[in-house]
């Protein structure tokens, strides 16, 4: 026996000797490798950690921008503007949430020059579809070899699998049940349904009128969305994010660190306009976070109410994206709430009012131009989809605008550029400027595709460059598309127009 | 729960820990906790099914046991079959058969909404290898319920095998082995080896077999074809690394389960190919289908009908698909051409690593590669679309750098399956100096912490 365990005891040794060295041999020969694919983000916490002052913390809404903006910037570039002395660095990832921040923030040593967090609190990750995402799997798996401890030892638990990694299935089954076991108390009145599916299916079956009175399908399945989104009441106890976020008011107070929770806008008035209940929802769960946070110590920005609909990208679905003007004010609140701790380094930034002049659409479907009718998935440029004319709809994705919303500097013409494809020469496609109003009445001009294209069975770009007439600034609005009134069929993709001044 | 997992990772040692503290004769309530908590990692109501074909085949088994004749034992072995036969036909082969009718016949027979439960065939086919020796009077009926649920759900080789005899295996989950050095020795290397195969080769090649199968118009026919050979190395890494860590689970546990793959790119023809593949499988339908059809006793044309209903029969073991009998048809039709060809054509006798050797083994690699296009392909149509691509896409470039991982691992198998011709790992690894063993130890360790694919690809033959 004693010989056994003698030779199990050698064989412990070289083992543990061995793997000493595998992990030396793995840190400096390969990990780098395995953290540039597996864990990018690693290489943002670096830049962070060997030099900035400020660490700002976000998920899309930081980076996410509207082709038209004419600066497409982030908010925490704009939020650096107005500190041009000091160091900022950035950490974002779509999708990310307090779990991933704390974590990444554990990477950052005390002795780091850091001296204050920006984390965004994002109203919308305390709720069961995000928490029980199915982005999680992925997001958690990137997060692995972030993990403190030896890297061969973080690749192992990267090999095995050490980390939450549900299926999709499963993650829709747990949202279902926290749906389903979540009672929504809602001291105002009678709520359609006391639960996220029972809500959901009597606002389905209620629908939500649109313009003309009717049921409109878009905006009933949008009401349902934001339920589905906002219907939730944030339990302090069992919220996994109410645990990492005490874990970084935790972490930040251990080392040292000044902490700025940014609660980040929500489409308020829509959801408002759609379910009459929500906003109560919405302001229930923001009161419930700014005390707990403030009481805790962090500087809590509450920007909850701050933008109208407008300044949101995304009109078909609920997102903390913002078109430039939000983005900007965003920015700006928070250099404000940071102005008292560096009143040296704040410096004002004036922000000169612009409007865009460049619109484009990939004809995928994200973006809402009219004639949505005419996008299918049977051809595309780039994507799945393209914007198919002829025959019974004459009319591609139509462009639409009111004219004073238009720079009055780039009113003279419209550069207008799309990929076309034309298997038949027959077709009578055309590019369509179409204005109107009291003072000008109707105004209309077509220019032949062919003028610019005659290639067939292949995508080809056409560009154009169109006057405008000069009485459009007495126009209301302005539309610019395609239109072919034949019975062939072209598909146009990729979309852009730009106003141009003389 | 998947043995490329964290959880089988804590799980194992875990359980073999407890093994050896536990007094022997109640090792067989810890290993049937252990191996219904592993089942219940994917589905906790399936083990509803495990339990029931456990007690059905046990009374089954019971009564047989009682009875002297063969025609008294008839009624329990039909009990045992249809119970066993009607669950995977409900859980595997209901969609399949309503859905073929449905389409020949124009009927709207319903589809079932069930998931295949893991394993299922490989558990009700052990089952019924008992059941079936139980009757022919070739083993005696267990009488220990418990003992005999540990035969039936034991976790290693539960959910693919090695189908195991009752004879066999029965045995030595009775004894009560003491802590043996050299069973963890083998034991460690079995795993070791496992996982490098599994978790480094397989694994490796199963992005780029997918990308290409799922979408073979975007490549081009060299790729394709690259393709195929991979997924012969693909599935071979795959199915053959799942049985060394069941092989070697189980040795850790003191038990030694029957050995499943014998170098099978090597073998010669399509009869030495199916002696070295999944040989479990291979020996089942050999002793309770082919023999009882009537063996090689039988005139030449209804033994070239069972030698086709036998390989068919196993495609469809595989899974519910025109694919899976296609792929058994394709083997059956190529083993009779070779006993016909046999008959006409004597071909003198082939010497391990003779030339001929080398041609044959490469002959069986290209006829293996071939059958797996049909079982790779979730059905028909993708079958036809990787085959179209192979014919339509010769002006598609290819990406020489996808090459270079298969080639890697071809050379690792052809080097390693030389090495290991008809022996397996942890003899011939047991039988090297300290230095090399440790040499070998330390690069197989390395490769699978920090080789391993990220992407989790679960075993493949987890599906039948």
């Amino acid at each position: 026996m004693s010989s056994i365990v003698q030779k199990a005891g050698i064989r412990v040794v070289l083992l543990a000797g061995m793997l000493l060295g595998m992990d030396q041999l793995y840190r400096h020969v390969l990990f780098p490798r395995d953290l540039a694919e597996h864990t990018p983000i690693m290489e943002q916490v670096r830049a962070a950690r060997d030099r900035a002052e400020v660490v700002y913390l976000g998920e899309s809404s930081n980076f996410t921008f509207q082709d038209e903006d004419s600066d497409k910037r982030s908010i925490s570039q704009f939020a650096a503007e107005y500190f041009p002395t000091q160091r900022w660095a950035t950490i974002q990832q779509g999708a990310l949430h307090a779990g991933q921040y704390r974590q990444l923030l554990r990477n950052i040593p005390a002795d780091a020059p850091l001296e204050t967090v920006v984390v965004t609190l994002n109203l919308r990750s305390f709720d069961a579809t995000w928490i029980h995402s199915k982005l999680e799997t992925s997001l958690q798996k990137s997060m692995v070899l972030a993990r403190p401890g030896p890297p061969l030892w973080r690749r192992f638990q990267l090999s095995f699998r050490a980390f939450d990694r549900k299926t999709e299935a499963e993650r829709a089954a747990d949202r279902r049940a926290q749906w389903l076991r979540d009672t929504l108390e809602y001291p105002l009145g009678e709520l359609p349904g006391r639960t996220v599916p029972a809500w959901d299916s009597a606002v389905g079956e209620r629908g939500v009128p649109g313009p003309d009175g009717k049921r409109s399908d878009f905006l009933t399945s949008l009401a349902t969305q934001y339920v589905k989104t906002y219907a939730f009441q944030i339990d302090t106890l069992t919220n996994p994010r109410i645990r990492d976020f005490d874990g970084i008011v935790e972490l930040c107070r251990d080392r040292g660190w000044k902490l700025v929770l940014l609660l980040l806008p929500e489409n308020v008035t829509r959801a408002g306009d759609l379910v009459p209940e929500l906003p109560w929802f919405m302001r229930q769960n923001r009161d419930v976070l700014v005390a707990r946070y403030r009481r805790a110590g962090a500087v809590v920005v509450d920007l909850l109410e701050l933008l109208p609909n407008a300044d949101f990208s995304d009109q078909d679905w609920t997102t903390e994206h913002y078109g430039e003007a939000g983005r900007k004010q965003i920015a700006r609140r928070l250099a404000e709430a940071m102005q008292p701790w560096y009143p040296e380094k704040f410096r004002n930034v004036v922000y000169r009012k612009t409007t865009p002049r460049i619109f484009v659409n990939d004809c995928e479907g994200d973006k809402i131009w009219g004639q949505m009718g005419s996008l299918t998935d049977g051809r595309a440029h780039s994507g799945r989809k393209s914007s198919r004319i002829g025959k019974d709809r004459q009319f591609s994705l139509t462009f639409s605008r009111a004219v004073p919303d238009l720079d009055t500097n780039y009113r003279d013409s419209v550069a207008v550029s799309f990929w076309l494809y034309q298997e038949d020469l027959a077709h009578r496609g055309s590019i369509a400027l179409e204005a109107g109003g009291d003072a000008t009445g109707y105004l209309w001009d077509t220019t032949a595709m062919h003028r610019f294209n005659r290639v067939q069975n292949q995508w080809t770009k056409l560009e154009a460059r169109l006057p405008l007439w000069p009485q459009l600034p007495e126009a209301e609005v302005m539309k610019i598309y395609l239109y072919n009134p034949s019975e062939k069929w072209i598909w146009v993709d990729d979309l852009r127009i730009e106003f141009l001044g003389r | 729960m998947l043995f490329n997992s964290i959880e089988f990772v804590w799980f194992l040692p875990a359980v073999v820990l407890l093994y050896y503290l536990v007094p022997g004769r109640f090792r067989w309530i810890l290993l049937l906790l252990a191996s219904y908590t592993f089942y219940m990692f994917w589905k906790v109501e399936y083990a509803a099914l495990i339990a029931a074909s456990t007690l059905v085949d046990f009374f089954a088994g019971g009564q047989m046991g009682r009875c002297k004749t063969r025609r008294a034992r008839l009624p329990f072995l039909i009990l045992s079959l249809g119970s066993n036969l009607g669950l995977l036909f409900a859980f595997k082969y209901a969609n399949f058969f309503s859905g073929t009718v449905n389409e020949f016949f124009a009927t709207d027979l319903p589809q079932l909404d069930l998931l295949l439960p893991v394993g299922i065939s490989f558990y009700t086919f052990q089952t019924l290898s008992y059941s079936i020796d139980v009757y022919r009077g070739r083993q005696a009926a267990e009488t220990h319920l418990g003992h005999f649920a540990v035969y039936v759900a034991f976790f290693p080789q539960l959910v693919a095998g090695p189908i195991e005899r009752f004879s066999r295996l029965g045995p030595q989950l009775r004894a009560q082995p003491a802590f043996a050095y050299e069973n963890f020795a083998h034991g460690f290397r079995l795993l070791l080896y496992g996982f490098f195969v599994k978790m480094v080769v397989a694994d490796n090649l199963a992005g780029f077999v997918n990308a290409v199968y799922e979408a073979p118009a975007d490549f081009g026919s060299s790729t394709i074809v690259l393709a195929l050979f991979l997924y012969a190395l693909q599935i071979y890494g795959d199915f053959y690394g799942y049985s060394l860590i069941a092989i070697g689970s189980a040795r850790l546990l003191g038990i030694r389960l029957m050995d499943n793959f014998h170098t099978p790119y090597l073998s010669v023809s399509v009869a030495d190919f199916w002696q070295r593949w999944h040989i479990s499988l291979s020996t089942w339908f050999r002793d309770y289908l082919y023999i009882p059809l009537g063996g090689n006793r039988v005139a030449l044309p209804r033994w070239s009908v069972n030698i086709l209903l036998v390989f068919t029969i196993s495609g469809l073991w595989h899974g519910a698909s025109w694919t899976f009998v296609l792929w058994g048809a394709l083997w059956g039709m190529a083993y009779l051409i070779e006993k016909l060809l046999g008959k006409i054509i004597a071909l003198p006798e082939i010497r391990p690593w003779s030339a001929w050797h080398f041609v044959h083994a490469l002959k069986m690699f290209g006829i293996a590669t071939l059958a797996w296009l049909p079982f790779r392909s979730a059905d028909v149509g993708q079958m036809k679309a990787v085959l179209k691509g192979i014919r339509d896409n010769l002006d598609v470039a290819d990406d020489l750098a996808l090459a270079v991982p298969g080639f890697v691992c071809l050379l690792f198998f052809l080097f390693s399956d030389g090495l290991l011709y008809n022996r397996r790992f942890d003899v011939w690894i047991g039988d090297r100096p300290f230095w090399l063993r440790w040499t070998v130890y330390a690069a197989l360790i390395f490769a699978v912490l920090v080789f391993a694919a990220v992407e989790e690809f679960p075993f493949i033959y987890f599906q039948f």
